[in-house]
């Protein structure tokens, strides 16, 4: 009994033995890597060989092992039985700053990183480890690419910068794109899906990265994986597709001008694009913010893409939208800003300074509050006597005035509004509160004594009304009264 | 996809079509359009001899789409492929026959007159001068049904043709987007009139 035992008890060791043997799995793997698929272990016969990662260009050479951990050691803590050793150049996270700034209000417009070979979350640890060490290399890659491209960009004013893991081009005169590229050789503890840490995304960064991960997209399939079925031919599958599509002319040289140009040039226009799209929102904002009287809509229209988007700004008389509204669409490029007056009909382009549409802007809020009210008062039976639009030379912007009559002849009103104040009305002094005296003994004629009297300005702070149009048609109420002297405000015109 | 519409200019007897098409030309630039260039339409002849009866294949390319070739055939099918097609007939060339001599294409300027674009060219079957041929497009509409009536004014003041399309308006349906086989169409037509042959129906997409 005991010699059968012991010799249960050492088959058992010797069985340990050859399970400790074959926990130390070495193995040298090709890890072929997309963010949608698993990862693909290929074995490679000899130990020593390099790995080649994708379109790497200059090919980048490593070696990292992966162990099968053996659960009696003690690490029962560990969910995985599989365990990543990376060498130093290799461990931590990689990730792209891009960063707009103006040098001029020396503020950082958009900020942000990007990383589009992140890891997924749910992945088991050891990928997650190889998928980080996949992201470095493809990163410092890709990086690597457009420092050459900004090196060899020809055709510019002010040339690319490129220093060291910085890349500095000018967007605008003021206004430059910084690429960086950050290493992070700290190694994450813990969860590494979870802890990476949180960075600023924007619409800029999650552009880039759909970019870079396209680029890098093109790349991989264009060097490996090549299947009769999927192969480029020697031209991509739009243009592939061009012919039985019929295609025009004209889009065709589109398509090849497209595709011809640059990862560093897209990067360039999409960041335009962002900053003129940023800039055009705030000078909005800045514009309408304190306007009272208007109710302002400002939607981006659905057909939208990485290099144009498209604003719809719709000017109404609050509280009163059916009476009078004022349509902008606003086409916003890479190099310029289209702006449609729908009432006008006509198209006026902006530079990408925006001071011009900013003023254009303030002259549009400016007309509606004057022809809002000029509407209004034609619906109270008032007629419109003029309109002018003057530039005052002590305001420095344009005045918009329209001249009204009451339905009885007696009454003039003069309505005059500019950007940077409310709308102001002034009434013409009646001509039957003219005393005998104000007539000059010269005049005798009587048709000189209907003229009206100078205009006074009217205090509509006095008068009740949540918006301008409301304190108008009291305004106007009450001068159709017999006792409508008494709004009037004897103040200097 | 544009509307456009293609129609034969009536050559004057004292006149050979060359000198027509030139003074067309000036006529239209003196109206203030500019010149964009040139257009070409051919048309291909293929044949295939099966005993009692023969297989025939029409192959068209034009140079507003210049990677696009048309293949039609005897029963209507359109089959849009690209430019590299010709290769495919070459491989076929024991079995469908290119007749060169039915070969037949039209060459000439184009213009552009607003929102419309003016092509006039000379047909040639052969180095033989067959007639003049002149495509006028609209480029803002792609529904045949809602600038019809634009189109023909435009033909009749200009040209003093009258563009027969009532028939192609009256299989349309509403809403119908005009597509470019319905060019090809039209100068399959014209072609197989100045060939003699008998036209084709195509079997066409939104009709």
């Amino acid at each position: 009994m005991s010699s059968k035992s012991s010799a249960r008890r050492s088959t058992c060791s010797l069985i340990r033995l050859e399970w400790n043997r074959l926990a130390m799995i070495r193995s040298q793997m090709v890890l072929s890597f997309s963010r949608r698929r698993k990862a693909l272990l290929l074995p490679v016969p000899s130990l020593c060989k390099g790995f080649r990662v994708g379109a790497l260009r200059p090919q980048v050479g490593g070696t990292f092992e992966v162990r099968k951990v053996d659960l009696e050691e003690g690490r029962t803590t560990r969910s995985s039985t599989l365990e990543v050793i990376l060498p130093s150049d290799l461990k931590g996270t990689a990730s792209i700053s891009a960063k707009i700034e103006c040098s001029r209000d020396l503020m950082k417009v958009l900020n942000g990183r990007c990383n589009p070979f992140r890891p997924i979350e749910k992945s088991p640890p050891w990928q997650v480890q190889l998928e980080r060490a996949q992201s470095i290399f493809q990163l410092k890659g890709l990086f690597a690419h457009l420092s050459q491209e900004a090196l060899h960009s020809e055709g510019r004013l002010v040339p690319h910068q490129v220093l060291e893991n910085r890349i500095i081009c000018q967007l605008f005169p003021h206004v430059c794109l910084v690429l960086e590229l950050h290493v992070d050789r700290n190694e994450i503890e813990g969860n590494p899906a979870v802890d990476e840490p949180a960075v600023e995304r924007n619409l800029l960064t999650y552009t880039l990265e759909a970019l870079l991960a396209h680029y890098q997209r093109k790349m991989v399939q264009g060097s490996i994986g090549l299947h009769p079925a999927t192969a480029p031919l020697l031209m991509s599958e739009r243009r592939r597709k061009a012919g039985p599509l019929c295609v025009s002319r004209e889009e065709l040289l589109d398509m090849v001008e497209n595709e011809s140009r640059s990862l560093l040039d897209q990067a360039i226009d999409i960041a335009k694009h962002m900053y003129l799209r940023k800039r055009v929102v705030t000078v909005i904002d800045e514009v309408t913010q304190h306007v009272k009287e208007l109710h302002v809509i400002c939607n981006a229209q659905s057909w939208s893409t990485a290099m144009m988007s498209t604003l719809r700004i719709m000017l109404t008389p609050n509280g009163y939208d059916a009476l009078y509204r004022n349509l902008l669409l606003v086409k916003i490029g890479t190099d310029d800003v289209e702006v449609t007056c729908k009432n006008e009909m006509k198209t006026v382009r902006f530079q990408p300074d925006l001071t011009d549409f900013a003023n254009f802007l303030k002259n549009q809020v400016n007309q509606v509050r004057v022809m809002g009210a000029s509407v209004f008062t034609r619906l109270l039976n008032w007629t419109l006597l003029s309109s002018l639009t003057t530039y005052d030379s002590h305001l420095q912007e344009q005045v918009a005035t329209v001249l009204l009559g009451s339905p009885d002849h007696k009454r003039v009103v003069s309505i005059s509004a500019c950007p940077s104040r409310e709308p102001v009305v002034f009434v013409q002094r009646w001509s039957g509160e003219e005393t005998a005296s104000s007539h000059s003994a010269l005049v005798t004629n009587l048709q000189w004594q209907l003229l009206g009297g100078q205009f006074n300005r009217c205090d509509l702070s006095a008068v009740c009304g949540r918006t301008f149009l409301h304190q108008l048609e009291l305004v106007l109420c009450g001068l159709m009264a017999e006792t409508g002297s008494e709004l009037v405000h004897n103040g200097h015109s | 996809m544009v509307v456009s519409c293609v129609f034969q200019l009536s050559n004057p007897p004292d006149k050979t079509e060359h000198q027509t098409v030139t003074s067309l030309e000036q006529r239209i630039t003196n109206l203030g359009a500019k010149k964009k260039g040139d257009f070409c339409v051919e048309c291909s002849y293929y044949s295939c001899n099966l005993g009692t009866s023969s297989k025939v294949i029409h192959v068209l390319s034009n140079s507003e789409q210049p990677v696009t070739c048309f293949i039609v055939a005897e029963s209507g099918n359109v089959l849009i492929a690209d430019n590299m097609f010709f290769m495919v007939m070459s491989k076929l060339a024991p079995t469908y026959e290119e007749k060169k001599s039915q070969k037949i294409e039209c060459r000439g300027s184009r213009f552009s007159f607003g929102d419309f674009l003016i092509k006039v060219g000379c047909v040639f079957q052969v180095s033989t001068v067959k007639g003049i041929l002149v495509e006028v497009e609209y480029q803002p509409a792609v529904v045949l049904k809602d600038c019809w009536g634009l189109l023909k004014e435009f033909v009749e003041e200009f040209f003093g043709a009258n563009p027969d399309f009532d028939a192609r308006i009256a299989h349309c349906k509403d809403g119908a987007l005009f597509h470019a086989t319905d060019i090809i169409q039209q100068y399959l037509d014209k072609f197989n009139l100045y060939r003699n042959m008998a036209p084709i129906a195509f079997k066409s997409f939104n009709k």
